[in-house]
């Protein structure tokens, strides 16, 4: 399993690489654009993410836009629903209007930060994720 | 003279008296005394056949007798002359009266009837009555004379029948002929037809004045005729007598020339003369002068019609007083029918009966000779005021009544108008609030009205005859107790100066003001004031002064008061720090002290006239008028601070105090006092900039602490997430230990920092309330779950007791309801120990759709003791700062709380008691949402827009156009609607929209031909356009999208459908178009020249190298620097392939896995090495 983190701050973006690597593979991108490039690559190399962490306040290229482009190149690429990603929102702001935004771009979950590691986790068995068995 | 008539003059007064020059006048009447006789008694003396004797022998040598002093007709019938004499005048009662008898057959009472009786005790009178009686007389002398000439001619031809002899001188010889004719008083002349006079009587002669003999003339040259019928032409009579051959009179009006050429009325008759057998031998003109008679009938009937013209009413009456003459003047005054009046008694008509009383005017007859009275009669309404005369006259034993009647009506008016003005000008005078003195020509006082009476407390009547000065106690100024001494002896006297002036000069002066000391009744002395006017005017024919005063002592004081007071007012403002303005309405300046020159530098008088506003500063003037005008309008005081311009065009703060002004005549003005405020300004606009200052420092820090919320949480989750991670990992007992304690803290910080940045948020006023319909009771009962559980680990109770009014669905922020339930429901679980929490959640009220519900916390818990209850919900303080320590927390709760509760339209308070507990009642409105509203609400037909979008809508079809329209407003979208392709290229030129629905099958332009012809236009490239299509067969996508539109909607439209697809277009479409463009760029990068290429691929082997460095040292940053270096040369290079590797090879570093980094730069390496090789 195949698993997207785009996240700009680098302590969240390890514990974010650590935490999700106990359910795949993870690759970790450090903004938007290249979030958006790295999914590009795995739909022409149709070698799918099956989960993606977007962090919403990222420098140029925000979260919320990012999963709009996503959800339209697959989109374009008529990407079947079992073979689409799991989006999941982070933020550190708790604003509904943002919330709702995300869900209404395509996104599956949301979770403020600082993320409450349970909680997280709970969200991802509901997904369907399991950590990997070791 | 021998025309004149002679007159035998009797007299019967007693005492002979006969009036003056009466013969002479008699002579003038054309009469000649012929034999004068008097006093009575000597008449009586005399024998009856003496008397007889007497008078008869002037029968014939007289015509008259003139008898005076005779009172009744019984002498003179007694006298037995009546049937001798022509003419008997007859005065009576001291020539009161005339009477003429005639002796022509007519009897001497039928005469006196017709005498008209003049009465005047004057003597003159008798000489008037005279001529009158001559005129009356001589009214018609032909009447009088004609039947005497007539029984002359008749003699005449009688005598001629009865002499038949033949002599020539036939006439002439018969002695008795001749003798008969010469007395004859009328002119007698004989002649032929050839005009040869046969026959002058002496009558005749002396008519015509010719006393030659009778062959000396003619009868032409003689009797030398004129006639007024004949214009005055002679008449020829011998023709005429010959002609006519029958007798004829002259017309009446026949005038003769006398020989002496003196014109005489004459009367005159013309016979033929027949003697015997001669026949016609001639003829005889009987004549006599009338030319007395016919002068003195003239004046006569001029007396008549005076009388009949009169202007007085005249009535003639009998004895009995009935009426036998009225004149017109009396029948138009008392309006009565002549023809009846005529024979009534005088006092049965009707408007004399009550004013005239037979009795009393009989009574006063017989005492006097004439009654004299006035009287009031009522003629048709109206009175009428009369002079009545009555005189008796005397006609021999018959008396008859002239009654006068002269109308002095409008006289009495007159006469009483002026009596009322004279008593109308007397109750002016006396009713004059001004004090009036008349002055004589010495200066005394002769009246004096009520008025001076009351001003100077005297008595009018007892100062007349002093002088003004005295008599009203007028004290010389210079020794109050010197009265004035005296006209004129005080010198300088201005009231004195007046007096002279008017009666010196006679000019008038007016109003003047004099002081007055007066001595008052009480001795004391009083400054009094007076207008004077001072009038020089004619006092009952003799020059006078008029003198008004008015007392004006209480005016002048108020006067001085004012000029004092405006004295008083002038120094103030005059030299006060402060300036004074006045305005009118105009906003003109009408006054302006001269402190202006102090605080402004303007001269006061360069400021009149001038605009108020132009010195204002102009950010002032707007709010300035308009306080200005909204206080006129109230008439109230008014601050108000502006800036004025000095004359040097720097600005000072004044604060200005407005009064407005009314004045006497109703004119409004605003009278401004100003001060400087400039330092208290200067030091309010420091103090307010420090306060915004301080203010917008305080918001910055809420805002920055706002907006660290981020900032915060970042590391926050770091902490706590490596904790977790790391607690998941195999620990021994004192690390995990370690780990807990770190999470648990780390734990507590979140939450005050969570309650330090909500806080800040609600000072930032960061928080923006939702609303939006949920559920109450699942919300609560969700939230309140982990309290449960944790209220039941410390064993309390937890109950929560919702009301079963409240709708299920309520609309308002859910969220912020939670966070205050959680908060206070913590707080209770945190302070309570034993017993337990109870939620109560109640319906107070429904408004409108909104219900005020309360919801209450109570606990059994430690209680706050009351000292602690005003702090309670203040920032950072806990009721005690042990508690901090033992029960954690920022102090912020209640605070934010507070503040969320009031967000939402709320309140909060507590009851509580130390150790019993504490009940925490909040109320906060919601919305109720009906059934009907909360399924229209939970279908998710109509989402939400993000935005509202300007929509072209292009369709023909009236059905499809109104379902879209209806979907697009339930978005809030502005809808411009074209009917074809070719409406809404029009449209697209003019106006801006956000996306554009176009039907494909429409008349004359095709949606895909609009499309196409929209995309043209440089500034659409980027418009959304979606088609509206019922073609639902696949391919038909393809070709809408190559032509150019960015999706479709198929009818029939599905709602969910419609609603996605504007969605999705509309929102960020164009930075996600962008950025999907972006990562598919390097397509589109131009080849590369060799040149470039070669240096590409050395810098690529370079980084190689470098980065093989950097694997082998495992130092993973810097492998991951190098990958997106060499990413990005890809990129510009537009080398995909190479590009991909480096990505892999810069996630791979992150990873820290040495082992994929290893295979990742094996990966680009060959890639790298690859590529050169296909260089080569």
């Amino acid at each position: 399993m195949r698993i997207l983190i785009a996240e700009d701050d680098y302590v969240s973006r390890k514990f974010l690489f650590k935490l999700l690597s106990q359910y795949g593979e993870c690759d970790v991108t450090v903004d938007g654009m290249e979030a958006i490039e790295v999914f590009l690559m795995s739909l022409e190399d149709q070698n799918y993410y099956e989960l993606v962490c977007l962090d919403i306040m990222m420098p140029e290229v925000d979260g919320i836009k990012v999963l709009k482009t996503m959800r339209k190149l697959e989109d374009e690429r008529k990407i079947v629903q079992e073979k689409r990603a799991k989006i999941i929102m982070t933020t550190a702001l708790n604003q509904t209007d943002e919330v709702m935004e995300s869900f209404d771009a395509g996104s599956e979950g949301y979770a403020v930060k600082p993320i409450d590691t349970d909680k997280f986790m709970t969200v991802l068995e509901k997904l369907g994720f399991h950590r990997l068995n070791k | 003279m021998n025309s004149k008539l002679p007159l035998i003059l009797y007299s019967f007064s007693r005492d002979n008296h006969l009036p003056k020059d009466l013969e002479k006048h008699i002579d003038q009447m054309g009469f000649k005394v012929v034999s004068k006789h008097y006093t009575f008694q000597a008449w009586l003396d005399l024998e009856d056949d003496t008397k007889v004797a007497l008078i008869k022998g002037h029968v014939g040598a007289c015509v008259a007798i003139l008898i005076l002093g005779i009172p009744s007709m019984d002498i003179i019938n007694a006298l037995g002359i009546v049937n001798c004499v022509k003419y008997i005048l007859v005065n009576r009662s001291q020539l009161s009266e005339m009477i003429v008898a005639m002796d022509e057959g007519s009897s001497v009472q039928t005469f006196y009837k017709e005498t008209h009786i003049f009465y005047d005790n004057q003597e003159t009178l008798l000489f008037k009555n005279l001529e009158g009686l001559y005129k009356h007389y001589m009214h018609d002398p032909l009447q009088i004379y004609r039947p005497e000439i007539e029984t002359g001619t008749e003699t005449g031809i009688g005598i001629g029948t009865g002499t038949e002899t033949e002599t020539d001188e036939w006439l002439l010889d018969q002695d008795f002929m001749v003798n008969t004719l010469g007395a004859l008083g009328d002119g007698v002349i004989v002649s032929d037809f050839s005009g040869r006079i046969q026959y002058i009587n002496q009558a005749a002669r002396v008519i015509c004045t010719y006393y030659a003999p009778t062959n000396k003339t003619s009868f032409e040259d003689l009797f030398h005729i004129l006639s007024p019928i004949h214009h005055y032409t002679e008449i020829f009579i011998p023709d005429r007598v010959y002609k006519e051959q029958k007798n004829f009179g002259l017309s009446r009006d026949t005038m003769l020339l006398d020989q002496d050429g003196k014109m005489k009325y004459i009367s005159a008759s013309v016979s033929p003369l027949v003697v015997g057998k001669k026949g016609l031998m001639g003829f005889v003109v009987a004549f006599r002068d009338v030319s007395r008679l016919r002068e003195a009938e003239k004046r006569l009937h001029l007396y008549s019609e005076a009388i009949r013209q009169s202007l007085e009413s005249l009535v003639i009456t009998d004895s009995e007083f009935k009426v036998l003459s009225a004149n017109l003047k009396f029948v138009e005054t008392f309006k009565c029918n002549r023809d009846k009046l005529i024979g009534s008694s005088i006092f049965e008509l009707a408007s004399l009966s009550d004013a005239l009383k037979t009795d009393e005017i009989r009574r006063d007859l017989l005492e006097h000779t004439a009654v004299r009275r006035q009287i009031t009669i009522e003629v048709e309404d109206k009175k009428l005021h009369f002079r009545l005369m009555v005189n008796a006259i005397l006609e021999g034993e018959v008396i008859y009544y002239l009654m006068t009647f002269v109308d002095f009506t409008k006289q009495r008016d007159a006469e009483i108008q002026l009596q009322r003005e004279r008593e109308n000008l007397q109750t002016i005078f006396e009713g004059l609030p001004l004090g009036v003195l008349i002055l004589d020509q010495d200066r005394k006082i002769v009246r004096a009205n009520k008025s001076i009476d009351l001003m100077f407390d005297i008595k009018s009547e007892t100062i007349i005859g002093k002088g003004q000065g005295n008599a009203l106690h007028c004290v010389k100024l210079a020794d109050p107790h010197d009265l004035c001494r005296n006209q004129g002896s005080c010198v300088g006297c201005r009231i004195d100066q007046l007096v002279d002036r008017a009666l010196v000069y006679n000019q008038g002066i007016t109003g003047e003001d004099i002081e007055m000391s007066v001595f008052t009744k009480t001795g004391s002395v009083e400054k009094k004031w007076f207008r004077v006017s001072v009038v020089p005017f004619d006092f009952e024919g003799v020059r006078a002064v008029m003198m008004v005063l008015e007392d004006i002592t209480e005016t002048k004081a108020i006067a001085n008061n004012l000029i004092e007071n405006e004295m008083r007012l002038r120094l103030i403002t005059d030299n006060m720090i402060d300036t004074v303005t006045q305005i009118n309405l105009k906003s003109e300046i009408i006054y302006a002290s001269p402190s202006h020159w102090n605080l402004l530098g303007y001269t006061p008088d360069s400021l009149i006239g001038t605009s108020l506003f132009d010195f204002i500063h102009p950010d002032d003037r707007e709010r300035t008028m308009e306080r200005m005008k909204r206080r006129l309008s109230t008439h109230e005081n008014f601050v108000t601070e502006l800036r004025m311009m000095r004359k040097d065009g720097t600005y000072i703060w004044l604060e200005a105090i407005g009064n407005v002004l009314v004045n006497a005549r109703g004119e409004i003005s605003i009278v401004y006092v100003s001060r400087d405020v400039t330092i208290k300004r200067q030091a309010l606009d420091e103090m307010q900039l420090a306060k915004d200052a301080a203010e917008a420092a305080n918001k910055a820090k809420s805002e920055f602490l706002a907006n660290m919320s981020h900032e915060i949480r970042t590391p926050m989750n770091g902490i706590i997430g490596m904790t977790n991670l790391t607690l998941m990992t195999e620990l021994n007992m004192d690390q995990r230990e370690n780990l807990v304690l770190v999470k648990s803290s780390a734990e507590n910080l979140l939450k005050i920092i969570n309650s330090i940045l909500d806080f800040s948020k609600i000072e930032a006023g960061k928080i923006i309330l939702e609303s939006h319909p949920f559920n109450l009771r699942q919300t609560l009962n969700k939230a309140l779950n982990p309290f449960k559980i944790e209220a039941k680990q410390k064993g309390l109770d937890f109950d929560v007791e919702v009301d079963s009014q409240i709708t299920p669905v309520i609309k308002g922020d859910s969220n912020r309801l939670i966070q205050v339930v959680n908060n206070l429901v913590g707080n209770a679980l945190k302070f309570t120990h034993k017993g337990g929490i109870t939620l109560r959640v109640t319906k107070i009220g429904v408004k409108h759709d909104t219900s005020f519900i309360r919801f209450e916390v109570i606990d059994t818990g430690i209680g706050i003791a009351k000292e602690h209850h005003h702090k309670l919900f203040e920032s950072f303080s806990q009721v005690d700062g042990s508690m901090t320590r033992r029960y954690g927390g920022t102090g912020l709760g209640l605070t934010i709380t507070k503040q969320l509760i009031e967000i939402q339209g709320g309140k909060i308070d507590f009851t509580s008691a130390l150790g019993q507990g504490t009940t925490f009642i909040f109320e906060i409105p919601f919305q109720e949402v009906d059934q009907y509203v909360q399924i229209a609400e939970s279908t998710p037909n109509v989402p939400k827009a993000h935005r509202k979008l300007r929509v072209l809508l292009v369709e023909d079809d009236l059905v499809n156009q109104t379902l879209a329209i209806r979907l697009l407003e339930k978005q809030g979208h502005d809808i411009t609607l074209a009917q074809n392709g070719h409406e809404a290229l029009q449209v697209v030129g003019t106006q801006e929209f956000d996306i554009v629905l176009m039907d494909i099958q429409m008349p004359l332009m095709d949606g895909i031909e609009a499309t196409s012809q929209i995309r043209n236009l440089v500034q659409y490239k980027h418009l959304p356009i979606v088609a509206l299509t019922a073609h639902a067969i696949k391919g038909d996508q393809e070709r809408f999208l190559g032509a150019g539109m960015d999706g479709y909607i198929s009818k029939p439209i599905q709602i969910d459908q419609f609603f996605s697809v504007i969605n999705e277009l509309t929102s960020e479409v164009l930075s996600v178009q962008q950025l999907v463009d972006q990562v598919s760029e390097g397509d589109m990068v131009e080849a590369l020249t060799l040149d470039e290429f070669d240096e590409y691929i050395e810098e690529l082997k370079i980084q190689i190298d470098k980065l093989l460095e950097v694997v082998k040292l495992l130092r993973y940053q810097q492998a991951e620097e190098i990958g997106h270096f060499i990413k990005n040369l890809a990129t510009t290079a537009g080398d995909k392939e190479i590009k991909k590797r480096a990505m892999r090879l810069e996630m791979t570093a992150r990873k820290e896995s040495p082992a994929q980094l290893l295979s990742s730069y094996e990966e680009l390496k060959q890639a790298v090495v690859a590529l050169e090789r296909g260089r080569s």
